[in-house]
C-alpha cells in the first residue's frame, strides 16, 4: 500500500515538472539551441531576435537564461563590430547585477576597442619603457666596457702577431684562431657555466665582459694588424733612420697613422657588438633583449619586442654617427 | 768620412745584391754612388745607414767597425742622417713636428731646445712659412727639403741621400740639389746615390760605380767621368749620357 502511494507521488511529481516546463513562458534550452543553429547558418540577426525574447527577470526569478542571452547578444554585436549595441547588451545585465564580472570585463574590453590603435601602443610603450630603458642601460654598460677592453686586447694581439718572437706570435695566432673559430654563445656559456667547475665562479657581468672582450679582441687584433701592416714600409724605415726605437716608432709614427683606416672596420665591429650583447641574456644578464623577452612573455604583447628593436636602432645610429665623426677627425691630415 | 768594406755580402732570397765587396776607400767629403738600377747602390747605402744587416762581412766607418746588433745599430742610426727617395715624412705630423720628433724622441732634447733648433733650420731653408702644414699640403720639393731639415737637425756625423730627387720634377729637383750643394760647401760629409750624372760629377769629389752587386770602379769624380776604365762604366755612361 505504502509502496503504491509512494510510486504515485513520484509519478505526480514527474507530471508536474513536465507540465511546468510546457506551461512556462518559453523553453529556454530550446531557444538557445535554435539561436545557435541560426548562428551556425550565418543568420546573426535571427539569432539576436530569438535571444531578445528572453525577458528581464522579475525579482526572485531565475536570472541565468537572461544573463546568458544578453551576453550572447553582446558577443554577436561585437562580432558585427556594433560596439555600441554590444555595450548596451552588457549594460542591461549590469543594471540588475552590477557585480557581474563577465559583463564588466567585456564592457572594458569593448571600450578599449573604441580607443584608437595609437592609444593602445602609446599606453603599452609608457608601460614597458621603464624596464626596457633599464635593460638598455645595461646593454650600453656592456658595450662601453667591451669597447674599453677590446681595443687594448686587440692591439696587444696585433703587436704579438707581427712579433718576430715565435712563441709570442704563435700564442696570438692561437687566441685569434680559437675565439674567431667558436660561437660567442658557446664562449659565454663556457665562461659562466663551465669555469665554476674549475673553481672559478664569476658574476654574470664580469663573465659577459670577459667573453665579449676576448671575442672582440680577437677580431680587432686582426683588424689592427692589417692596419699596421698597411702603413707604407717607408714610415718604419724613416722612423728607424731618425734613431727611434721600435716601440717609439710604433707609438709615435705607425699606430697614429692607422686610426683613420681602423675606424670603418672597428665601427662595424662595435655595431655588431651592440647586437651581440643580446647573447649575454642567456647567462642571467638582464639587458635590453632579456627585458623585452620578459615583457613579451608576461603580456604576450609584441610592442615590447618592437620597442627593443627601436632602442637597438637608436643605439646603433648614435654609434654610427660618432664613428663617422671620429673617422673624419682621424683622417684630417689627409685633407688639404 | 772614410769607408772600408770587407767581404760584404747580402742576398734577398736567391738574388745576390751585394757580392763580396772588399775595398778601402779614401777619406772623402762628398761621395756619389752611380750605377744601373738593381745594381746594389741603394742596398749599399742602406747598409751604411744601419737599416740593413749584411749576411756576412764587415763595414768600418772612419776606422770604427760597425756592429750589427740592435742596440749598436740604433746608436749608429742616431749619429747619421738619411734622406729617402720618397721623402718618408710622417703624414700625421706638421713639418715642424716632423723635425721635432727625432730631436725629442731619439736625442733627448727638451721641447724649448728642440723648437729652437727646428725653427732655425726651417728659417735657413726658407720654410718657416710652412712649419704648421702637413706634408700633404706641401709640394714634393718642399717635402724633400723638410726631410733634409729633419735629417740635419740632429747634427749628424754625415748625411746619406738615397736618390733624393727621383720622385721630383726638374724644377723641384734643382731646388733640392741646390740645398745638397750648399751642405757640401759647408763642409758636411755626405754620400749620395743619384741618377744625376751632371750633379754627381760637379758636386761630388769622389765617385763609386756600383753594378751587379760590386763596386766596379771608383775614383775622383772628375776622373771617373772623364776616363772610365771598365767596360761596364763606359757602357753605362754611354747609355745615360745619350739624351
Amino acid at each position: 500500500m505504502i509502496y503504491l502511494v509512494s510510486r504515485a507521488f513520484v509519478a505526480l511529481l514527474f507530471l508536474c515538472t513536465l507540465a511546468g516546463n510546457c506551461l512556462g513562458a518559453v523553453d529556454y534550452d530550446q531557444l538557445f539551441r535554435q539561436s545557435s543553429d541560426l548562428m551556425a547558418l550565418g543568420d546573426l540577426d535571427g539569432a539576436l531576435t530569438l535571444l531578445r525574447q528572453v525577458p528581464t527577470p522579475a525579482a526572485g526569478e531565475e536570472a541565468g537564461p537572461f544573463v546568458s542571452s544578453r551576453m550572447q547578444a553582446a558577443r554577436i554585436h561585437a562580432a558585427q563590430e556594433n560596439t555600441d549595441s554590444a555595450i548596451a547588451d552588457c549594460q542591461e545585465v549590469l543594471i540588475l547585477f552590477p557585480d557581474n564580472s563577465e559583463a564588466r570585463n567585456f564592457v572594458a574590453a569593448l571600450r578599449d576597442q573604441l580607443k584608437p590603435g595609437w592609444h593602445t601602443v602609446l599606453s603599452d610603450t609608457l608601460r614597458f619603457l621603464p624596464s626596457l630603458a633599464k635593460g638598455a642601460l645595461m646593454t650600453l654598460m656592456l658595450v662601453l666596457c667591451t669597447m674599453l677592453v677590446s681595443p687594448l686586447g686587440g692591439l696587444l694581439i696585433a703587436l704579438g702577431r707581427i712579433s718576430t718572437l715565435r712563441p709570442v706570435s704563435g700564442t696570438c695566432w692561437f687566441i685569434i684562431w680559437f675565439f674567431r673559430g667558436t660561437p660567442l654563445l658557446l664562449q659565454l656559456f663556457f665562461i659562466y657555466y663551465g669555469l665554476p667547475s674549475l673553481g672559478i665562479t664569476l658574476p654574470p657581468f664580469t663573465a659577459a665582459v670577459i667573453g665579449l672582450g676576448l671575442n672582440y679582441s680577437a677580431y680587432l687584433g686582426e683588424i689592427i694588424r692589417g692596419a699596421i701592416q698597411s702603413i707604407d714600409h717607408g714610415q718604419m724605415e724613416a722612423a728607424k733612420a731618425i734613431g727611434m726605437s721600435y716601440s717609439q716608432a710604433m707609438r709615435r709614427v705607425i699606430i697614429p697613422q692607422t686610426y683613420k683606416r681602423l675606424m670603418p672596420p672597428i665601427g662595424n665591429e662595435f655595431i655588431a657588438l651592440i647586437k651581440d650583447t643580446a647573447l649575454v641574456s642567456t647567462i642571467a644578464m638582464v639587458e635590453l633583449m632579456r627585458s623585452a623577452d620578459q615583457l613579451f612573455n608576461t603580456y604576450f604583447n609584441i610592442t615590447a619586442l618592437a620597442l627593443a628593436a627601436v632602442i637597438y636602432l637608436v643605439l646603433t645610429t648614435i654609434f654610427t654617427f660618432i664613428f663617422e665623426k671620429i673617422e673624419y677627425r682621424a683622417g684630417i691630415y689627409e685633407h688639404r | 768620412m772614410q769607408l772600408s768594406f770587407k767581404n760584404l755580402m747580402k742576398s734577398y732570397g736567391s738574388r745576390r745584391v751585394l757580392n763580396d765587396i772588399t775595398i778601402d776607400l779614401p777619406d772623402t767629403r762628398a761621395m756619389a754612388v752611380i750605377g744601373p738600377s738593381g745594381g746594389g747602390k741603394t742596398t749599399l747605402l742602406r747598409t751604411i745607414a744601419g737599416l740593413e744587416r749584411p749576411d756576412c762581412g764587415q763595414l768600418s766607418i772612419d776606422g770604427e767597425l760597425l756592429q750589427f746588433d740592435d742596440a749598436s745599430l740604433l746608436l749608429h742610426r742616431r749619429s747619421i742622417g738619411t734622406v729617402f727617395q720618397a721623402f718618408n715624412l710622417f703624414p700625421h705630423l706638421t713639418a715642424l713636428e716632423n723635425i721635432l720628433l727625432p730631436l725629442e724622441q731619439a736625442h733627448g732634447y727638451r721641447h724649448p731646445e728642440a723648437m729652437e733648433a727646428a725653427e732655425s733650420i726651417l728659417k735657413r731653408f726658407q720654410l718657416e712659412g710652412h712649419a704648421d702644414k702637413k706634408p700633404a699640403q706641401l709640394s714634393g720639393g718642399q717635402q724633400q727639403r723638410i726631410a733634409i731639415a729633419r735629417a740635419i737637425a740632429i747634427k749628424p756625423r754625415f748625411l746619406l741621400f738615397d736618390e733624393p730627387t727621383s720622385a721630383l720634377d726638374p724644377e723641384m729637383t734643382s731646388e733640392v740639389l741646390d740645398i745638397i750643394g750648399e751642405l757640401r760647401d759647408e763642409g758636411r760629409d755626405l754620400l749620395l746615390v743619384t741618377h744625376h750624372m751632371g750633379f754627381a760629377r760637379t758636386a761630388a769629389d769622389y765617385c763609386l760605380f756600383v753594378a751587379d752587386g760590386r763596386i766596379v770602379e771608383n775614383g775622383p769624380a772628375e776622373q771617373l767621368f772623364a776616363e772610365p776604365k771598365s767596360k761596364e762604366l763606359r757602357q753605362f755612361l754611354g747609355r745615360v749620357m745619350r739624351y
